[in-house]
């Protein structure tokens, strides 16, 4: 790095961090974006530079679900054995937001002393920007959970998601990473194994063995899936959306033994109990998961699965899992005046029926809900992707039910054509939360399932009132 | 995938709906059946997908939008139905056919990759998708229906293809506010008899009530005609007070609004 390069990078990270010192003054956006901007306009190729410090001690989390739960939990791990786990814990996954999370990780004596310590970095990367982040960035471990349709307006269609990826792990041009880590349940991601393995790098499969959690086939919204010889993929069991035990129905082509298996789980109304073999070994690993459905254990295979690739063995995450936080927004749980509140994030389709699944499955009360459907861009512009998920699964299932976000009329049309009944619908959000905390009875809770800025909404508002720290802080 | 059926029931054909749905178009079948259930009137589905024979008869027919890959899956086993759909196009049988399902219902479609898929030819109108680029016709759209009483129909487009109109097609709506067809001669969708061709999910039929029930009397009608003991009174109770029309209605306005920046 020539001398003017130095002054350029140090500035772009000194104005970044000044830009994050005042957006949170602001709190405008929440800062977790605006410092990357500012410091990629003043040294457009700030990502190499970092991902050159980091010396590529960086493990990247992609998929349409799971993202930041599974991050979350990859973070927790690594921090019981490294000094520093830089991480965009906030869930601002582009680019800019990458650069942020650096820089805002830093202290004021940070520029000298991050170059001593050794970092490690957990990064979750938005499904459309991977290709090129991965190829600036060059990351050790390229974890992929699963693909399923989110944010058609700014992705067009799901089958150049797919492409992109595998076109971007065959590229001579890059560094491949030394491990993959991928879902073997979602035969969407099969493409990606094909790659890893034909390429040599290390694949590590993750996945699902105990038919007793599987998803109940009653739901005619369930799409075929097809093999890339264009034969359909038949399942002899599903858990998750299209994840499950899957082979196709002319070639020989089926999903993968996983090296990290769930063979026993349990879910409860708080937590899961899950049982795990690792390929080529007998004996099996037991643990309790603090977060309720079936995805939360898809993340925790996964983050199991990302951590042995950067080399920490499966036994030593298992304690960080079971001891591990919760994210932000995502089964979170505020006490307000005696009512329990618990935001679930739900914003496509997959996410959603898994989010009404784990409800219904597990709650033995008539739900109190709140369901909050907004369209800024962090949603996704288009909302009928409402139609392709379950809401008819709430029916009789419910004591309440209220609609809110700047999309409340299409939400409550929805619960219409389900044949549910909506006491309220209003596109003031804290009205709506207000109305719903007055029906929800001491012992109850209510639970707000909503889009990504409505989420932001209601927790900045919960945890005001609770004392709760904003997360950016 | 044949439902059980009642003589005195509205038959709905939703064609490969585990195929295309990549826009949850699946909502305009749940939509009919809602507004079946608040008339009192029975509908039976049949979900007719790959390799499954159609029904005999049917009233109405929907299918849905599909990416290339998913409009390539169906094209062979569609050409074997459309003699029969053209058929039934012609007696009166109301159909509605979104975005993919649209541009296989007319001439055929030269996809991105440059392969031409041969459709059934209930519309007249083809359609051809740039084979470089990423030029994609993408946001809401209001528009106005060229079918009287209709008015404002609402809806999301998210296409490649470009479908031109024949010189006899008449479009289903003009173009208010969005691409349309083609992005250039203001039209959107194709209408004939009863069916209906359109790029416009959201899904369409719950957002536009009055389209639900112009495609729901055709339907019926049809149906009276397949049976003069089937119950044509259902006709006066669609003029009644629905919550379903209220509740569409508002979401119509409310979304219309919001696109024209009032």
């Amino acid at each position: 790095m020539g001398i003017f390069n130095v002054i350029r990078f140090e500035l772009a990270i000194c104005l970044g961090k000044c830009a994050l010192f005042f957006s949170q003054i602001f709190r405008r956006g929440g800062g977790t974006a605006v410092s990357g901007l500012v410091a990629t306009f003043i040294e457009p190729n700030i990502q190499q530079q970092i991902s050159k410090i980091l010396s590529r001690e960086v493990i990247f989390v992609t998929g349409t679900n799971g993202k930041t739960g599974t991050s979350s939990f990859i973070s927790q791990i690594l921090r019981s054995k490294v000094d520093f786990v830089l991480s965009n814990s906030s869930g601002s996954n582009l680019a800019r937001g990458i650069v942020s999370a650096y820089i805002s990780s830093l202290g004021i004596g940070g520029i000298f002393k991050r170059r001593r310590q050794h970092i490690a970095c957990v990064f979750e990367v938005d499904e459309a920007v991977i290709p090129s982040l991965s190829s600036r960035m060059n990351p050790k471990v390229q974890v992929f959970l699963n693909l399923s349709r989110d944010q058609l307006d700014r992705y067009g269609e799901i089958d150049s998601i797919a492409s992109s990826w595998v076109q971007s792990l065959s590229s001579e041009s890059r560094t491949l990473p030394d491990v993959l880590v991928v879902n073997a349940d979602d035969p969407k991601l099969f493409s990606l194994i094909d790659v890893g393995y034909k390429k040599s790098i290390r694949t590590i499969t993750f996945g699902l063995a105990d038919s007793s959690v599987a998803l109940d086939d009653s739901f005619d919204g369930q799409d075929r899936d097809y093999c890339s010889c264009g034969s359909q993929i038949r399942y002899e069991v599903k858990y998750v959306g299209q994840s499950g035990v899957w082979s196709c129905s002319s070639c020989d082509i089926r999903r993968p033994n996983p090296d990290v298996l769930a063979t026993k789980i349990v879910l409860e109304n708080d937590r899961s109990y899950v049982e795990i073999k690792l390929a080529g070994r007998s004996e099996t690993l037991d643990l309790t998961v603090h977060q309720q459905g079936l995805y939360s254990v898809y993340n925790v295979l996964a983050a199991i699965s990302a951590a042995w690739g950067y080399g920490i063995h499966p036994v030593d995450s298992i304690h960080v899992i079971e001891s591990a936080t919760g994210v932000f927004g995502r089964q979170e749980e505020f006490l307000v005046a005696n009512v329990k509140a618990k935001i679930w994030l739900a914003k496509n389709p997959q996410g959603l029926n898994e989010v009404l699944r784990t409800l219904t499955e597990n709650t033995r009360s008539p739900l109190s809900l709140l369901l909050v459907l907004n369209d800024g861009t962090q949603d996704g512009k288009d909302v009928s992707w409402i139609y392709d998920a379950n809401f008819e699964i709430l029916d009789s299932k419910y004591k309440f039910l209220v609609c809110s976000g700047s999309r409340a009329h299409n939400l409550s049309l929805r619960c219409l054509i389900a044949g549910l009944e909506v006491v309220k619908s209003d596109s003031n959000i804290m009205s709506m939360l207000d109305f719903s905390l007055d029906r929800t009875l001491p012992t109850e809770t209510l639970n707000i399932v909503t889009t990504y800025t409505g989420m932001i909404e209601i927790r900045e508002d919960l945890a005001s009132r609770t004392g709760v720290l904003p997360y950016w802080k | 995938m044949s439902q059980s059926s009642s003589p005195l029931s509205l038959r709905i054909v939703s064609l490969y709906e585990d195929v295309l749905n990549i826009y949850s178009d699946r909502g305009n079948r749940l939509a009919v059946q809602a507004r079946g259930a608040e008339l009192g009137v029975c509908v039976d589905v049949d979900l007719i997908s790959i390799g499954d024979q159609l029904p005999a008869d049917a009233d109405l027919v929907l299918i849905g939008g599909g990416q290339d890959r998913e409009q390539e899956i169906v094209v062979a086993d569609l050409l074997t139905k459309g003699e029969t759909l053209r058929s039934w196009a012609a007696t009166g049988v109301a159909m509605l056919a979104v975005c993919g399902g649209f541009q296989l219902f007319g001439q055929g479609l030269r996809n991105s990759k440059g392969v031409f898929l041969e459709g059934i030819e209930v519309f007249d109108c083809v359609s051809v998708a740039p084979t470089f680029g990423n030029l994609r016709f993408v946001g809401d759209v209001v528009s106005q229906s060229s079918i009287e009483g209709l008015g404002m129909i609402v809806g999301y487009e998210n296409h490649a293809g470009q479908t031109f109109l024949g010189a006899s097609a008449v479009p289903f709506a003009e173009i208010e506010f969005g691409f349309g067809n083609n992005g250039v001669d203001r039209t959107e969708g194709v209408w004939r008899n009863s069916c209906i061709g359109t790029y416009l999910h959201g899904s369409i039929l719950p957002n536009n009530a009055q389209l639900l029930d112009w495609l729901f009397e055709k339907a019926i009608k049809h149906r009276i005609s397949r049976d003069s003991n089937f119950d044509s009174l259902v006709l006066e109770r669609m003029s009644e007070y629905s919550k379903l029309s209220e509740a569409s209605e508002f979401a119509r306005q409310l979304m219309s609004t919001a696109v024209r920046g009032e």
